[in-house]
C-alpha cells in the first residue's frame, strides 16, 4: 500500500535584484540568475523563464542518456543536446521543443531506445508533453571503437 | 539515393574517379587569400579557369555592395565562353583550400543562374593530388559540345525558383535579424567594430559566425555531425528563416553551401556589409556578443 507521507522535492527562494528585470533564484547550494526578456522592459541576457523551463529538460535528459544502459564497469557516454523552441512569431501558444542529441558511443538503435526510455521515465515530460510537443533527433556516432 | 551533401559536395577521390563525366572548373579569388607559394603546380587537366570578379559578380553600383550578382544571362554567357552549359556535371575547385569560399560563390551563381549540377571539390586542388590526380600546365579548353546550346540559351538550365538559392534584400535582411537568424561570416574584428568608426560593426542581432571555422586542419570541411554541432549552436537550424552576410557576399557563401549539405536554407545578402555600412539610414550595433531582439515574444505571459 502507498504511503501518504509527503516530501519536498524541489524548495527554491526567488527574489528581486536591483536589476531592473533581472532574478535570482536560489536553492541549496545554488543561484540561478535569470531576466525577463527585453520586450517586457528586462536586460534579455541571462536565462529567462523559457529558457528555464527547457532546461529542466536538457538537464534530465543529459543525465538520463549519460548513463542508461551502461553496463556496470563501462565508462558512461558524453551527451550534448542542442534544444530550441519554435513557435510562429504571432503563435499564442508555447510552441514545439526540438531536442537534437549527440550520444557518444552508440548506434542509431540504441539512441531510440535511450529517447523511449527518457520518454517513459521523465516526469517533466510526461507532465508537459501535452502542451509542448518534443521531438527528439537522435544523432549517434556509433559504438566505441 | 542522392543526399543533400552529395548534390553539392564531392570529396576529391569520387571526383578523380568520375574523371571525364565532370567538368572541372577552377574559381580564382577576387583578391589574395592566402600568403606564400602555390602549394600546387598545375591544374586539373582540362579544367577552365575562372575568377569571382568578372564571372561570379557583376559591376558595382552606386547602392549595391562591391561584389553584386551578375545577371543570369552574363553568368552563362561567361561560362559558355569556356564551353560549359546549365546541363553539364560542373566541379567547382580553387587552388588553395583558404579559397574555398570562392568556389562556395560561385555554386551560389551557378545554382541560382540555373546550372543543373554543381558541386564543390572538398579540400580544393591539394585534395585532388593528395587522391592521385594528374595536375598539368594549363591550356585553354576548346569550345565543346554542350546540352546548353547557345550562349545565355536556357536550355538545359533549371526554372530560377527551383534553385534552391535565396537572395535577401535588406528588409528580409532586417526582419531576419529580428526574428530569425542571421549569420555574420566576417573575422571577429570586423564583426565587432570600432569605437572610432560608428559605420563600423555589425547588423543588429546578427549572430557572429566566422565561416573559416567550417573547415578542419586537414584542410577538408569538418565531419557532417561537426557541422550541424557548429550551426546549431550559432542558431542556424530551424523552421525559423536563416540569412548569412559578410564583406561582399563570398565568404558568407560558405555558410550558404554548408547549410544546403545539412539541408537548412540559408538565404545570401550579397551586397553584404560593403553596401550596408554605406547607407546610414541603416542600424549598426557594435560589441562581441550578440544581442536579443525585442521583437521576439519570449514571455510566457
Amino acid at each position: 500500500m502507498m504511503s501518504d507521507k509527503v516530501t519536498v522535492t524541489s524548495n527554491l527562494h526567488g527574489r528581486t535584484t536591483d536589476v531592473r528585470g533581472r532574478y535570482t533564484i536560489g536553492g541549496p547550494g545554488f543561484e540561478i540568475v535569470s531576466d525577463g526578456s527585453v520586450r517586457s522592459g528586462g536586460p534579455g541576457e541571462e536565462a529567462g523563464s523559457l529558457d528555464l523551463l527547457v532546461a529542466s529538460l536538457v538537464s534530465c535528459a543529459l543525465n538520463a542518456f549519460r548513463h542508461d544502459f551502461v553496463e556496470s564497469g563501462q565508462p558512461e557516454r558524453q551527451v550534448e543536446i542542442f534544444a530550441r523552441i519554435e513557435r510562429k512569431v504571432e503563435g499564442d501558444y508555447l510552441g514545439a521543443l526540438i531536442m537534437e542529441c549527440f550520444i557518444d558511443g552508440v548506434d542509431n538503435v540504441t539512441a531510440e531506445e535511450l529517447v523511449a526510455e527518457y520518454k517513459k521515465r521523465c516526469r517533466i515530460y510526461n507532465a508537459l508533453k501535452e502542451s509542448l510537443p518534443v521531438t527528439f533527433v537522435p544523432h549517434a556516432s556509433g559504438p566505441l571503437g | 539515393m542522392t543526399t543533400p551533401r552529395d548534390a553539392c559536395l564531392v570529396d576529391a577521390r569520387t571526383a578523380y574517379a568520375e574523371g571525364s563525366r565532370s567538368v572541372f572548373v577552377e574559381v580564382a579569388p577576387w583578391r589574395v587569400m592566402a600568403r606564400g607559394p602555390d602549394p600546387v603546380t598545375g591544374s586539373i587537366p582540362g579544367a577552365r579557369r575562372t575568377r569571382v570578379t568578372p564571372d561570379f559578380a557583376g559591376p558595382p553600383t552606386a547602392t549595391s555592395g562591391h561584389l553584386p550578382l551578375p545577371g543570369p544571362a552574363a553568368v552563362r554567357d561567361a561560362l559558355a565562353a569556356r564551353g560549359v552549359g546549365p546541363a553539364d556535371d560542373i566541379v567547382l575547385y580553387t587552388r588553395r583550400i583558404e579559397e574555398l569560399s570562392s568556389a562556395t560563390r560561385a555554386w551560389f551563381v551557378l545554382t541560382w543562374a540555373g546550372f543543373r549540377s554543381v558541386r564543390v571539390l572538398d579540400g580544393a586542388l591539394p585534395a585532388w593530388v593528395r587522391a592521385g590526380g594528374p595536375t598539368a600546365p594549363f591550356r585553354q579548353a576548346q569550345a565543346r559540345s554542350t546540352a546548353s546550346g547557345p550562349a545565355g540559351d536556357l536550355v538545359g538550365a533549371a526554372a530560377p525558383d527551383d534553385s534552391g538559392r535565396r537572395v535577401l534584400s535588406v528588409t528580409r535582411v532586417l526582419d531576419i535579424a529580428r526574428y530569425g537568424t542571421l549569420l555574420d561570416s566576417r573575422p571577429a574584428g570586423a564583426y565587432n567594430g570600432s569605437p572610432d568608426d560608428p559605420r563600423t560593426g555589425h547588423v543588429p542581432h546578427a549572430v557572429h559566425a566566422h565561416s573559416a571555422e567550417l573547415i578542419a586542419p586537414d584542410g577538408l570541411l569538418r565531419p557532417p555531425a561537426e557541422l550541424r554541432k557548429w550551426f546549431l549552436s550559432h542558431r542556424a537550424i530551424g523552421a525559423h528563416e536563416v540569412g548569412a552576410y559578410c564583406g561582399g557576399g563570398v565568404s558568407s557563401s560558405l555558410l550558404v553551401f554548408v547549410g544546403a549539405l545539412l539541408g537548412q536554407q540559408v538565404g545570401l545578402f550579397v551586397d553584404s556589409w560593403s553596401a550596408w555600412t554605406r547607407d546610414a539610414s541603416l542600424p549598426v550595433e557594435q560589441g562581441a556578443a550578440a544581442t536579443r531582439s525585442a521583437a521576439v515574444d519570449t514571455d510566457c505571459a
